[in-house]
C-alpha cells in the first residue's frame, strides 16, 4: 500500500494538512483565550476604578463608601462578582453585599499603587482576583492605606472559550476532511496518465498492443517515447537473434551434407582433404559471421553518447603492434570531440574490421578521417573514411566481399568476414557504405552514420 | 626456441605440444594461470601462447602480471572470442598478437616466428648471415643459394644462434632453449649438434660460421643482416 504513489501522496499531504491545521487551531485558540482574558481584566479594572472613585476617607481616617455600587451584581448573592476593602492590618473594612459567604485573602507583598491578578478556584467556581493597594487622603491631609480586591467568576469566560474551541475544531476538522477528500481526487486525476501507461504495458505484455499510445500527458511523452524505442530495440534484437539462429542452422547444412558425403570414402584422396578444408573453413566463417552479427547492438536509446576518438586510437595502437613488421604510417584526421550514440562494442567491430583490412592490404600508409555531418538538409551524424595505398578491391569482387561469410579470395589471407560484418553494422545503424579508389591509390571506404540520439 | 603453451583444453594442449615438438621447439605446457606465471617467470621462455579462457586467473591477468614483472618475451593470445574489443584489450594488456580459434597450425607457426624475429628486432622473415639464409616461414636453410637439409633440432639451434649472432652463447643457454626436459649437462649432445651443423653448413670449411670459445660456449661469428 505504502508503495503506491497515490497512497504516498495522500498520506504525506494528510500529514502536512494535519500539522498545518493543528498549528493554526492552536494559535487561533490561544489568541482568542488571551483576548478573552484581557477583556475580563479590563472589566475588573473598571470595577476597581468605580469603587476607588466612590471610596472616601473621613477626617478620622476611616473608610466611607457613601452610595451603592454601579453594577447590580455587587448587590446580589452568588453573582460571582465581589468587592472587598482591607485595612493595613488585613481586616475587612468593607465588602459588597454579594460577597456574603465568600472569602478572600490579602496579598501582603503588594506595595501601594501596585496591582496584581490572581487566578484561582473558589468553591469549585474558577475566578480571577484583582488586588490593588491604594493610599486615600482625607480633606485635612490625613492618609490611610487600603487593599481593594475585586473578584469575578471566570466560568462565563471559560465557557465562552470552550464554545469557541469546539466550534474552531469542528470547522478545522471539517475543512481538513474536505481537503483530504479533494486531495485524493486531485491526485487520482493527476496519476491517471500513469495508470494509462501501466494498462498499455499490460496490453503489450499480453500481445494486444505493439506500442504505447502517446496521449498520456506532456510530461510522460519522453518516457513513452523511450519505452517505445526500448520495446522496438528489444523486438529487433529478438528478431535478429531468431534470424541469426535460423541463418546459421540453414547455412551449416550445406557444408555438413558435403562432409557427410565423405563418410562413404574408404580413404581420403588429396581432393577430399581439400574439400574437408574448404568446408570446415566455410563453417568456421559462418559461425564467426553469425556470432558477430548477433552481437551487434545498434543505436542505444538510453545511454550517453560515446566518444569515438579513443576507440580509434586504441585500435590503431593495437594494429601498430600486430602489423609491426609492415611499418605502416597511420594518418589520423580525426575530430576529437565527436560523440556518437552507439554501442561501444559495435564501434570496436566497425573500426577494428575496417582498419585491420586497411593495415593488411596497405603498402605503407593508412588514412582515417572522422568528421561530423551537419548539412543543410538537417542530416546529422558522422562520416568515416578509411583508405589505404594497397591494391584495392576490384569492383566486380566488391559484392562478394560484402556478402556474408564469403572471402574475396579463398586461398590467401583475405578480407574475411570483416567487411560483411561492417556492412551489416552500417545497415543496422541505418547508414551508408560506399567503396571507391582512394587518392592514396588503394581501397577507400566511406561510411556515413546518422545520429539517432534523442535530443 | 622455448615455447610456453598455456591452454586448459586437454585436446588442444596435446595437439599443440605434439605439433610444436615436431617442429623442433622446446615446449612447456601449463593448464592454468598459476602454472603459467611460474613457467613465465622461472624459465627462459622465448615466446608464449596464452589462451584467454583459463580456469583460475584469466589469461588477460596472466599477461598483465607477467608484463608487470618486466618479462618481455613475446606473447600470442589464443581466443575463441572474435570481438575487437577483446582483442584490443588483450593487446593493451601486453600481448603482441592474437589468433582466433579455430586456427591453422601453419598460421600459428608463422605468427610465432614473426614474434620471435620481432623480439630481436628483425622485420624480415629471412635471417641472412653472409652466405647463410634461414627462411623462418618456409623453415628452409640455404647456403650460397643451395638448400641444406637440417633436422628440426639442428634447425632450431641454427635459428637461435643466428638470431643471437655475435653474442657468446653458453652450452647451458643452448640446452635450455632447445630442450624442454632437464637433460644431462655433461653429455656431449650439444657438441655433436654443433659438429653436424658445421659439417652441413660449411662442408669445405670456408665460412667458419660457428666459433668455439673454450669453457664459455659458442658464437655465431657472421653478423646478421638487417
Amino acid at each position: 500500500m505504502i508503495n503506491s504513489i497515490q497512497s504516498r501522496l495522500v498520506l504525506s499531504a494528510s500529514v502536512v494538512l494535519f500539522c498545518f491545521l493543528g498549528l493554526a487551531g492552536f494559535v487561533l485558540n490561544s489568541a482568542y483565550q488571551k483576548g478573552a482574558q484581557s477583556a475580563q481584566n479590563d472589566r475588573l479594572q473598571i470595577h476597581l476604578y468605580s469603587l476607588l472613585g466612590k471610596a472616601e476617607l473621613s477626617k478620622n481616617k476611616r473608610l466611607v463608601i457613601p452610595s451603592s455600587l454601579s453594577d447590580p451584581r455587587f448587590m446580589q448573592v452568588d453573582t460571582g462578582l465581589y468587592a472587598y476593602i482591607f485595612n493595613m492590618e488585613g481586616n475587612v473594612v468593607w465588602r459588597s453585599a454579594s460577597s456574603t459567604g465568600e472569602k478572600v485573602d490579602v496579598v501582603d507583598s503588594l506595595q501601594p499603587g501596585q496591582k496584581t491578578y490572581i487566578h484561582g478556584v473558589d468553591e469549585s467556581r474558577p475566578n480571577v482576583e484583582l488586588h490593588y493597594k491604594a493610599i486615600l487622603e482625607n480633606s485635612v491631609g490625613g492618609l490611610n492605606t487600603f487593599e481593594f480586591v475585586i473578584v469575578d467568576a471566570t466560568d462565563a469566560v471559560n465557557n465562552q472559550n470552550a464554545a469557541f474551541r469546539s466550534v474552531l475544531w469542528q470547522w478545522l476538522g471539517g475543512i481538513s476532511f474536505l481537503l483530504i477528500i479533494m486531495q485524493f481526487f486531485i491526485i487520482r486525476l493527476s496519476l491517471e496518465p500513469l495508470r494509462g501507461i501501466v494498462k498499455d504495458l499490460e496490453k503489450i505484455q499480453q500481445g494486444a498492443a505493439k506500442h504505447l499510445s502517446n496521449d498520456y500527458s506532456s510530461e510522460l511523452t519522453d518516457i513513452a517515447n523511450t519505452l517505445n524505442r526500448l520495446i522496438d530495440n528489444e523486438r529487433t534484437h529478438l528478431d535478429r537473434y531468431r534470424n541469426t539462429l535460423a541463418d546459421l542452422a540453414h547455412s551449416l547444412k550445406t557444408p555438413l551434407s558435403v562432409l557427410t558425403g565423405l563418410y562413404e570414402q574408404q580413404s581420403l584422396t588429396p581432393a577430399d582433404i581439400e574439400t574437408l578444408q574448404v568446408q570446415t573453413l566455410q563453417m568456421r566463417q559462418l559461425v564467426d559471421y553469425q556470432l558477430q552479427k548477433a552481437a551487434a547492438k545498434g543505436h542505444l536509446t538510453l545511454v550517453a553518447s560515446l566518444k569515438i576518438q579513443p576507440i580509434i586510437q586504441q585500435i590503431i595502437t593495437s594494429l601498430d603492434k600486430v602489423y609491426f613488421d609492415k611499418k605502416i604510417t597511420p594518418i589520423k584526421n580525426i575530430d576529437y570531440d565527436i560523440l556518437f550514440n552507439a554501442e561501444k562494442g559495435d564501434m570496436f567491430e566497425l573500426f577494428g574490421n575496417l582498419l585491420d583490412n586497411a593495415y593488411k592490404w596497405a603498402n605503407a600508409t593508412v588514412r582515417i578521417t572522422l568528421q561530423k555531418i551537419d548539412n543543410k538538409e538537417g542530416v546529422k551524424g558522422i562520416q568515416i573514411i578509411i583508405e589505404d595505398d594497397g591494391p584495392g578491391i576490384p569492383a566486380d569482387k566488391l559484392d562478394e566481399v560484402l556478402r556474408r561469410g564469403i572471402r574475396a579470395d579463398e586461398t590467401t589471407q583475405g578480407h574475411g568476414i570483416g567487411l560483411a560484418v561492417v556492412s551489416e553494422l552500417v545497415s543496422l545503424y541505418e547508414g551508408q557504405l560506399e567503396s571507391d579508389v582512394s587518392p592514396l591509390g588503394g581501397q577507400q571506404w566511406r561510411i556515413s552514420l546518422p545520429d539517432r540520439s534523442i535530443t | 626456441m622455448r615455447v610456453l603453451v598455456v591452454e586448459d583444453d586437454d585436446v588442444l594442449q596435446k595437439q599443440l605440444l605434439e605439433t610444436l615438438t615436431k617442429k623442433g621447439y622446446a615446449v612447456d605446457v601449463a593448464s592454468n594461470g598459476q602454472d603459467a606465471l611460474y613457467f613465465g617467470t622461472e624459465y627462459p621462455i622465448d615466446v608464449a601462447i596464452i589462451d584467454l579462457g583459463l580456469p583460475d586467473i584469466s589469461g588477460m591477468d596472466v599477461i598483465r602480471q607477467l608484463r608487470s614483472k618486466d618479462i618481455t618475451f613475446p606473447i600470442l593470445i589464443l581466443t575463441a572470442r572474435t570481438r575487437w574489443e577483446e582483442k584490443v584489450e588483450g593487446l593493451e594488456a601486453g600481448a603482441d598478437d592474437y589468433l582466433v580459434k579455430p586456427f591453422h597450425t601453419e598460421e600459428l607457426l608463422a605468427r610465432m616466428n614473426a614474434l620471435i624475429r620481432r623480439s630481436v628486432g628483425l622485420a624480415s622473415p629471412q635471417l641472412i648471415c653472409g652466405p647463410i639464409t634461414l627462411d623462418t616461414n618456409a623453415q628452409q636453410v640455404k647456403v650460397a643459394d643451395s638448400a641444406v637439409e637440417l633436422t628440426a633440432y639442428e634447425y632450431k639451434m641454427l635459428e637461435y644462434m643466428m638470431l643471437h649472432s655475435g653474442r657468446v652463447i653458453s652450452k647451458t643457454e643452448l640446452t635450455e632453449h632447445i630442450y624442454d626436459q632437464d637433460f644431462d649437462r655433461d653429455s656431449n649432445v650439444i657438441e655433436v649438434f654443433v659438429g653436424r651443423l658445421r659439417k652441413k653448413l660449411d662442408p669445405n670449411d670456408e665460412y667458419k660460421p660457428i666459433e668455439t670459445l673454450r669453457g664459455r660456449g659458442y658464437r655465431f661469428s657472421i653478423p646478421l643482416k638487417g
